[in-house]
């Protein structure tokens, strides 16, 4: 008997994810939402996505489809007498396209050294997310959205950096999408926040799900729990591994960076490699 | 040596030979190409490639697929970068570009399916079935962001991170021999498609991969070299690619450039 209806598969904390969840929104598509422990995959999820074993991972009628861009299309073609997520125009849709890939391998790796990075060399990497964010900036110009008048696909695949790149900054301490630099960017970050199905699923800023994120984060990178050493405010790697966390590395930081090492599993931040330095104690 | 003008029309192989030999070794270029001159404006294509690129070959082969007229510029990337190209692609500064009537589209994937889309009534590379078409458009993301990389990394390194990359090459095609299955094509019940269009071009590599891993893909992934060798006797496809001798030879060409010994 075929399985009916609509599952997504997702962590709360993903912006891949919610990139699918906009999508079926935006349709009017019912879902069952299951969120994976990453440090824990369900049997579910790795039935369904064998070859990455990432989230999302959309499942239709029983039958599965990987990757949020692609997903995000797919919805687009199935419930076509919905609202209009690609373009019409060939064109356009290529372009949409080129854009979307642009800001997921070059962006995206751009940011995250931000994170990682402190004083001298801090500056020097939020200046090339900067350049980054410039250059994608160029297919706003003249418009609300990347899609025009409306929310669309571009939107929905670079949406995430209204929500999150201000966190980013404030942990980190430094300002990357400010009105002197990225003054399209900003507006259309106001933009995206007050798109309804972007304000019905943003997850909380706030710090009370930061351990859940840490003990995820860390967990899914399969080097064990980060807990915090007695009261104070370090973090230890249970078991413990060699380390070159600078000391003054505010707590808020090592918090986040679990948070995002989480991300890598998802295939957020794809240059994870570079990244591979113990930044914890 | 032979020269390209930027204004030449031609294909990199004419239908007759298999592959043509570039003639010394300061010679990069095909050596014979029938013309289609006449056709050339009646589609205003232009495509900005590089001979031995496997990703400008995909394009070629979607073209030869839907049998449209373009014209064909070779960029001598080896010596730099036209003007054109730099500017039909400011953000990569790569092969292929496609310019439709003068307006660039990037990105080898991205071209395919926009010829699918603007030449609707040619023959289509993705399939109509949503379902399929996203299943088409993972699997030869997966091709993009995998075989190119890891492929690389077996000719230029060696020790360790070689054998880490022979581990991730022949993981790679046990992956896509589950994928591709018992199907004549990746395509399935569509035909050729998408994902042979895009894994295709890479055939040619697969000797030089063998080399330098010492493996063999008929042993490793027996479909994958089965289908190989049916693949590369489509028309399309074997007008398009270059024999596996000149990409071994072309690797050598780049692993001096590199310094690799």
């Amino acid at each position: 008997m075929a399985e009916k209806g609509v599952k997504v598969f997702g962590m709360w904390a993903s912006p891949m994810v919610i990139r699918v969840e906009w999508a079926l929104r935006l349709k009017g598509v019912a879902y069952e939402y299951i969120d994976e422990d990453l440090g824990n995959k369900s049997d579910a999820l790795l039935r369904y996505n064998p070859v990455t074993k990432k989230v999302p991972v959309l499942v239709h009628d029983g039958e599965p489809i990987a990757e949020s861009a692609i997903i995000v299309e797919y919805i687009d073609e199935v419930w076509k007498d919905g609202y209009t997520i690609m373009p019409a125009d060939p064109y356009e849709r290529a372009q949409a396209r080129f854009w979307a890939k642009y800001a997921d391998e070059k962006c995206n790796a751009a940011i995250f050294p931000v994170f990682t990075a402190t004083g001298e060399a801090q500056s020097k990497v939020v200046h090339e997310a900067q350049q980054c964010l410039k250059t994608l900036e160029k297919a706003l110009e003249g418009k609300k959205f990347f899609g025009g008048d409306a929310f669309g696909y571009l939107d929905i695949v670079v949406g995430w950096y209204a929500h999150w790149l201000p966190i980013i900054e404030e942990v980190s301490g430094v300002s990357i999408v400010t009105e002197e630099e990225l003054p399209l960017m900003k507006a259309w970050f106001d933009q995206i926040l007050a798109v309804d199905v972007v304000k019905e699923t943003l997850p909380p800023r706030d710090n009370t799900s930061r351990k859940t994120l840490i003990y995820t984060g860390s967990r899914a990178q399969g080097q064990g729990a980060l807990v915090p050493v007695g009261n104070t405010n370090r973090y230890q790697r249970f078991p413990p591994t060699a380390g070159n966390l600078p000391e003054s590395l505010p707590r808020q930081r090592i918090e986040v960076l679990g948070f995002l090492e989480g991300f890598r599993d998802i295939g957020l931040f794809h240059i994870a490699s570079m990244h591979q330095k113990r930044v914890w104690v | 040596m032979l020269s390209c003008s930027p204004t030449s029309t031609h294909h990199p192989h004419s239908t007759s030979s298999q592959h043509s030999h570039p003639q010394t070794q300061t010679d990069r270029h095909p050596s014979n190409a029938p013309t289609m001159a006449s056709e050339k404006s009646s589609s205003d294509l232009t495509l900005l490639d590089f001979w031995v690129s496997p990703f400008g070959q995909r394009v070629r082969i979607a073209l030869a697929e839907k049998s449209l007229p373009y014209e064909y510029v070779e960029e001598d990337l080896l010596a730099g970068k036209s003007e054109r190209l730099l500017q039909s692609n400011p953000v990569h500064k790569k092969i292929p570009v496609l310019l439709h009537g003068g307006k660039p589209v990037n990105e080898s994937l991205i071209i395919v399916q926009y010829l699918d889309e603007a030449f609707p009534d040619t023959p289509s590379l993705l399939p109509s079935d949503p379902y399929a078409r996203a299943q088409a458009r993972f699997w030869a993301d997966y091709v993009d962001k995998k075989v190119y990389d890891c492929g690389s990394r077996l000719w230029k390194l060696k020790g360790e991170p070689q054998a880490q990359a022979r581990a991730e090459m022949l993981e790679i095609l046990k992956t896509l021999e589950t994928e591709l299955g018992d199907k004549e094509f990746f395509g399935g019940e569509h035909g050729f498609g998408f994902v042979d269009a895009a894994f295709a071009p890479f055939t040619p590599w697969f000797m030089s991969y063998e080399k330098y891993g010492e493996f063999k893909v008929a042993e490793v992934a027996p479909k994958i070299a089965a289908w190989a060798e049916r693949v590369g006797k489509r028309e399309s496809v074997a007008k398009s690619l270059y024999s596996p001798d000149k990409v071994y030879d072309f690797i050598g060409v780049l692993k001096k450039m590199y310094g690799i010994e």
